[in-house]
Formats: structure tokens, C-alpha cells, sequence
């Protein structure tokens, strides 16, 4: 059982890290993120690196849905802006990496503002609809407004480039996206620490008595949009630095629901939980298909058989957690801390 | 205490024991003298919306592949055919790329879009040591200078509304045209060749519509048709849906028009699931539906499939395996490494090749693609395609 966790100081319950196993296991963590390249091969690494960009991309979202209680069906289509961003930027006028991803997580925020200016009217489903609504005319715009984006054949992109070095495979790039995905998953921890985070929760836990003790919707709801959108447009450009073309059907909406199931599956209005949501929805797959590939020497039309298997196990696995732990993966990861905080007594 | 007799362990026991076991562990191996096998990696969209082709291209290449392992192999060597799922999505395709790239050594690969192949160009020009092609047409392919790793099993997709275009000419000179086209990047593909190729012979392209993938009010869309009444009506960029609704309601309309489509919608089976409205619809292939055709190929192809009646994506995958085979073949007579490069020249040295029958006319590789294609006709009643027109080649200069 541990003791000795009584605070004493406001600082001290509201610190990053409570404890000193938190700590320990941050810094395994982090020991473990930069020895992983060590071990991964080619696959392993284009797996991480995909990982790591739907984990930005699915906290930006946690923030609007999970913390603000906003929903947005648009996510993905700010992930294209981010992502045509960067093409258009380094393509055109070959600006730094770390530039172009900040633009593109600028102008994303600025498009997340204008999509959330309903929100103050409307919200729930409506407020979906209305984020689908301008996934739809985002895609119109990125169909249409050829000498920007290329039109229907779309954006090749220039490998990423950081102080002479080419960042050309999935195993160098893993240096770049590994750190941005730390620094702005702790910045959203962050971020629940300070007045605007605990305003977001104030407004998705009740809006009214929020607005009743002085927090200003409005404001507060776009500053929401913004954030996520940024997270967002970072993560869409990242991806383009990742798959190095940008075509309007890049980002299909199909993407913003892959986004939206992520934040539940791994628990909605947890850090961690957009953790173990992007990295079960990016990864689960993957070890399905691992099976069906384990049984193709023996059968070889297994691919045609076992792949709409898979998508059927995928969705039951999903179904069974709304069922069975609605609070997600992070519900199971606090279960399984409290067990070892409070053992050997029951929890 | 001795242990007894019976049961001791010597030396020579142990000796013996230890080859044996050392036989029997390696038994399974492979020879030293035996050529390793040929790896032809693919992400073929199993499931999704492209599932229907997926399948069929998966198959097509499988058979191919399974009656060249039968006669040898290539030059003593065995094809391994690795495919995996996409689901028709590029991130799962780039995924299943890297990894089979990274667990084997694979010169030929096959990608299942337009999107995945365009996304993974720089990656294959970068590493110079794998080639593709797959089931994408896309006109931006066809570029040996900005795609110079990739071929296309067939015409690309300007080129096949040429070969309708000039159909419609041969059939009524300063014909009428509609086009409709999908919303989407496979849609769009041809419009700009389209116009210009109607302009070149004389045709007049009347209306121009654009409607969601798989739309099902198409009302409007059919009044627009309507009212120009022309006398052909192209459709692009579908797999099926809408096109059957378009037909529908235009007959209901008491219109007259043609219908004609691109290589995707251009199948007897889902021509067959539309019924009497898609009798004597027109679509291009470049490949041979007469189930009675001549030639090598077309007689494996009945081998394998009895009377099971094929779709374009089957002989699209026959194809692409096909000629993955006689790059190799070639690769290997002109005793080069397989790498893109040494690949690529030997595809595109595939020039007045015969196809077993699989082609009509001996093929060419032309840029990326095969510029060939042929009008058939769809006779609802007997539910199959028949041909419509003689084989036509586009030159690449048109």
C-alpha cells in the first residue's frame, strides 16, 4: 500500500506528477521512448510514428469533446488543413519543418475558431452536424482551390528536413514526431491545470452554472476549438511529413469518427485515455491482421476470408467496451493503479 | 548406486544421438542447392468499397502465380505471393507496405489506389530497389518521368474515355455528350483529356455533372440530362451506384440516349444486378470477355474458373502478375540484380508482347500504361458483355 501521499499545499494535489512512482514511471517512459528505435524495425517505427500522430491529434479532440464537452465531426478535415498547410508552405517556399508545423497548426486553430462560432448557439448533435457540415465545405475548398492545393490531384509534399538532415523514413522521423507528441500531450495535461482547462470542464460539466459564476462561454468554447484544432492541424502535419502527398480524399470523414471512437474507447476527458485510444484504434488492427497473416502459409486465401472477419472483431471489441467499461481504457488503467496503491487491501 | 546398463548414456550414444537429432531438425530446411523464392508483396483493398475489385484482382494474381509455380517457377525460382487487407485506405497500404518491404525482399509490389501509389512514389524512388503497379488507371501515373517505378495493367483513364469518344464518332459523327463524373479524385481524373479529345473529333459535350460517389437522388441530375437529350452519356468515377438509378429513370423519361462507362463500372455481374435498364450499355476494357477466346492465357484463365464468369479487376490482377513475371523473367535472361531500375527497363521493353489472349492485340508499354482498349456491349438477357468494337490502340501523342 503506498502512504505518505497526504498533500499539504494546493500546488502539491494539483502537481504533474504526485507521487514519486508517477515520476518513476514517467521517466521509464520516456527511457523506453528513446531506446525503442533500438529494437523497431521499419514496420515497428511506421507504427509508432502513426501512433504518435493520432495520439496529438486524438487529445486536440479529447480537449473539444472529452474536457469541453463539444462534439466535433470534423476533426479530420482540420488535420487536412494542417496537412495542405505544410504542403503548400514547405512545397512553395521551403520553409523550416518546425515553421511549417506551426502554421499549419495556426491556421487550423484559425479555421477551429470560425467552425466554433455556433457552438454558443447550438450544441450536442447539432453542433455535429454543424462540424460536418464545414468538414464538407473544408473538402469543397480543398477540391476547388487548385492553385493552393493542387485541386483533385492534390499536394506531393518534400521530405522533412531538419538542419540538413532528411528526414525520409518512418525511423528518422520518429525524432522529430516522438518529441513534438511528449511536449504536447504534457502541454494538454498541462493545460487542465491552469484557469482555461478547469473553464473547459466547468462548461461540459454545466454550462449555465458555469456562465452563472463568471466563466464566459463564448470565449472559453472557442478557445476550446482553437486548441483542438491546433493539436489537430500539428497532427495532419505531421502526417504529411509522414506519407509526403495531400489529396482532398486524404482526410475522408470516416477519419473524424475514427478520431471520435478513439476518445471514447480510450476515455473521454483523460489525457492517458487519448493515449490508449489512438494507440488501441491504430494498433488493434494491425494484431488482427498479424493473426490472419500467421494462418496464410496453411491457407492461403485466408486474406479474402479473414479480413471482413477482422473488421467484425474490430467492431465487437469496440461494441464490448461501450458495454462493459464506458469509461474506456483509462477506467481499467485507474483500476489496475489503485489495486497496486491500496494492496494488499481490497479495492 | 550404478545406474543399470540399459539406460546409460555413452559417448557414442550421445554422438549419435546428436547427429540424428541435428538431421531431423534440418530435414524441413531448404537445400543449399535450391533458389530462393521471388517475394511479390501486395495491399489489396479485401475490404471496403473497393472490396469487389480487390478480391478479384487478389485472385487474378493468385492463379497466375500458383499455374507459374506449377511450370517452375521464374527461371527455377517460385513466386511467394504476400498480399494483406487495406481496406482501401492509403495509411493501412503504407503500413503494409513498409512492413512486408521490411521482412522481405520484394522487387515487385502491388498497391490497391491511386492514393497509396501516388503516397509511396517518393518511398519507391528513394529506395530504387522495388517496382509497382496496381489497380489504379489514374492519368498521373501514366508519367515515365514523375512515376518512373510504377506501370499501369491497361489504358489510364484518359485514355480509355478517348477509346469511347472515338466509339461515338465512328458510330454518329458531331454526336452529343454528357459526362458525369464522380466527386472524387478517380472521378475528376479524365474531364480535361475528355473535352479536348470530344473537340479534336467533333463531338459536342453538352453537359458536364458531378454528383457524390455513391448519390442515390439523382433526380436533378437526370433532368439536367433531360433536357440536352443527348446522344451518349458517360459515366466516370463510379463502381456501380448511381449509374443503374441514372438508367432507370432516364428509360422512364422515354430518353434515347447511350449509356457508356469506364474501366470499374464496365462488369457483367454488376450490370446483371441492374437489370433490364443497363441492356446495351457500353463500357471499355482493354480485356477479353469472350469466353471463347483464343490463346494460352484465356485457356488457364477457363482452368481455373470453369464457367465462374470473371470481372475486369480479375484479369486486371492476371495481368499485372503476368507481366510482373516477364519483368522478372527478363530481369533475370539479361543477368541483372533486381533493382528498380534494371525492373523498370525490362517492363517497358515489353513491347508488341503477346498476352495469351488475355489482350486482344499484342501490348505495349507506352509511358506507364497500355494503351489499348475495346467497346463492349452488355446484353441484359444473356447477362454478359459482348464486343461492341475491334481492339483500338491510342497513340501517345494524341
Amino acid at each position: 500500500m503506498r502512504i505518505a501521499t497526504a498533500k499539504e499545499s494546493y500546488a502539491a494535489d494539483e502537481a504533474l506528477f504526485k507521487t514519486d512512482t508517477q515520476r518513476v514511471w514517467f521517466a521509464a517512459l520516456i527511457v523506453a521512448l528513446f531506446a525503442y528505435p533500438l529494437i523497431g524495425s521499419g514496420y515497428w517505427m511506421f507504427l509508432a510514428v502513426l501512433v504518435m500522430i493520432n495520439v496529438i491529434s486524438t487529445t486536440g479532440l479529447n480537449i473539444l469533446t472529452g474536457y469541453t464537452g463539444q462534439v466535433s465531426l470534423g476533426h479530420a478535415a482540420f488535420m487536412a488543413v494542417g496537412a495542405y498547410c505544410v504542403a503548400f508552405f514547405d512545397g512553395r517556399f521551403g520553409t523550416p519543418v518546425l515553421l511549417n508545423l506551426v502554421i499549419a497548426g495556426a491556421i487550423a486553430a484559425a479555421i477551429g475558431i470560425l467552425v466554433g462560432l455556433p457552438s454558443l448557439r447550438i450544441k450536442g448533435l447539432y453542433l455535429a452536424i454543424a462540424t460536418l457540415a464545414a468538414s464538407v465545405i473544408l473538402h469543397f475548398v480543398f477540391l476547388n482551390w487548385t492553385p493552393v492545393t493542387g485541386g483533385l490531384r492534390g499536394l506531393n509534399v518534400p521530405t522533412a528536413s531538419v538542419l540538413g538532415i532528411e528526414l525520409a523514413t518512418p525511423e528518422r522521423l520518429y525524432w522529430l514526431i516522438m518529441p513534438i507528441a511528449v511536449v504536447m500531450v504534457l502541454a494538454a495535461r498541462n493545460l487542465f491545470r491552469t484557469r482555461i482547462g478547469r473553464a473547459f470542464i466547468a462548461i461540459r460539466d454545466r454550462d449555465i452554472s458555469a456562465e452563472i459564476i463568471g466563466i464566459p462561454l463564448f470565449k472559453y468554447k472557442l478557445i476550446s476549438f482553437a486548441i483542438s484544432s491546433f493539436y489537430a492541424g500539428v497532427a495532419g502535419g505531421l502526417w504529411a511529413y509522414l506519407f509526403r502527398v495531400v489529396t482532398p480524399e486524404s482526410f475522408p470523414a470516416l477519419a473524424s469518427i475514427f478520431f471520435l471512437a478513439a476518445v471514447i474507447v480510450g476515455g473521454a476527458g483523460t489525457i492517458v485515455g487519448a493515449i490508449f485510444g489512438a494507440v488501441f484504434m491504430t494498433l488493434v488492427p494491425e494484431l488482427l491482421k498479424l493473426i490472419a497473416a500467421l494462418i496464410t502459409p496453411w491457407y492461403p486465401d485466408a486474406p479474402i476470408y479473414l479480413a471482413p472477419v477482422r473488421n467484425v472483431v474490430f467492431g465487437v471489441l469496440i461494441v464490448g467496451f461501450l458495454i462493459f467499461e464506458p469509461m474506456g481504457l483509462a477506467e481499467m488503467w485507474r483500476r489496475i493503479r489503485r489495486f497496486f496503491a491500496l494492496w494488499p487491501f481490497r479495492t | 548406486m550404478t545406474q543399470p546398463t540399459s539406460t546409460r548414456l555413452s559417448r557414442r550414444t550421445f554422438n549419435q544421438l546428436g547427429l540424428g537429432a541435428a538431421l531431423v531438425a534440418t530435414s524441413g530446411g531448404r537445400s543449399f542447392a535450391q533458389a530462393p523464392e521471388i517475394v511479390i508483396g501486395a495491399a489489396s483493398p479485401l475490404t471496403g468499397v473497393f472490396a469487389f475489385a480487390g478480391v478479384e484482382g487478389f485472385e487474378g494474381a493468385r492463379d497466375h502465380f500458383d499455374w507459374v509455380n506449377r511450370q517452375g517457377g521464374v527461371a527455377g525460382r517460385k513466386i511467394k505471393y504476400i498480399a494483406e487487407d487495406s481496406g482501401y485506405r492509403v495509411d493501412n497500404a503504407v503500413a503494409i507496405f513498409t512492413k512486408l518491404t521490411s521482412q522481405n525482399t520484394i522487387p515487385i509490389f502491388f498497391g490497391d489506389s491511386t492514393g497509396f501509389q501516388k503516397a509511396i512514389n517518393p518511398e519507391l524512388n528513394r529506395r530504387g530497389t522495388t517496382v509497382m503497379a496496381g489497380a489504379s488507371f489514374a492519368t498521373e501515373i501514366d508519367d515515365a518521368a514523375g512515376f518512373p517505378n510504377q506501370w499501369i495493367p491497361g489504358p489510364n483513364y484518359s485514355d480509355q474515355l478517348r477509346v469511347l469518344l472515338r466509339y461515338i464518332q465512328a458510330q454518329k459523327r458531331g454526336a452529343s455528350v454528357v459526362l458525369v463524373n464522380s466527386d472524387t479524385e478517380f472521378g475528376r481524373d479524365p474531364i480535361v483529356a475528355a473535352e479536348q479529345e470530344a473537340a479534336r473529333l467533333g463531338l459536342n459535350v453538352v453537359e458536364k455533372i458531378i454528383t457524390q460517389p455513391g448519390s442515390v437522388d439523382v433526380s436533378g441530375d437526370v433532368l439536367k440530362i433531360r433536357r440536352r437529350n443527348p446522344d451518349y452519356v458517360i459515366f466516370h468515377g463510379y463502381v456501380l451506384q448511381p449509374i443503374p438509378e441514372f438508367m432507370a429513370q432516364a428509360r422512364q423519361a422515354g430518353m434515347t440516349s447511350k449509356f457508356m462507362g469506364t474501366f470499374y463500372s464496365t462488369d457483367s455481374l454488376m450490370m446483371s444486378r441492374a437489370g433490364a435498364v443497363a441492356d446495351g450499355y457500353l463500357g471499355v476494357s482493354c480485356y477479353n470477355f469472350d469466353p471463347n477466346a483464343p490463346g494460352s492465357q484465356m485457356a488457364l484463365v477457363r482452368e481455373f474458373n470453369g464457367t465462374r464468369v470473371r470481372t475486369n479487376a480479375y484479369f486486371q490482377g492476371w495481368t499485372n502478375a503476368m507481366i510482373a513475371v516477364e519483368t522478372l523473367k527478363r530481369t533475370i535472361a539479361a543477368n541483372q540484380e533486381f533493382n528498380a531500375v534494371n525492373l523498370m527497363k525490362a517492363a517497358r521493353s515489353i513491347q508488341n508482347y503477346d498476352t495469351g489472349g488475355v489482350v486482344g492485340v499484342p501490348v505495349s508499354i507506352t509511358r506507364n500504361s497500355i494503351p489499348v482498349g475495346r467497346i463492349y456491349e452488355f446484353k441484359a438477357a444473356e447477362k454478359r458483355l459482348v464486343a461492341a468494337s475491334d481492339w483500338m490502340t491510342i497513340a501517345p501523342t494524341s
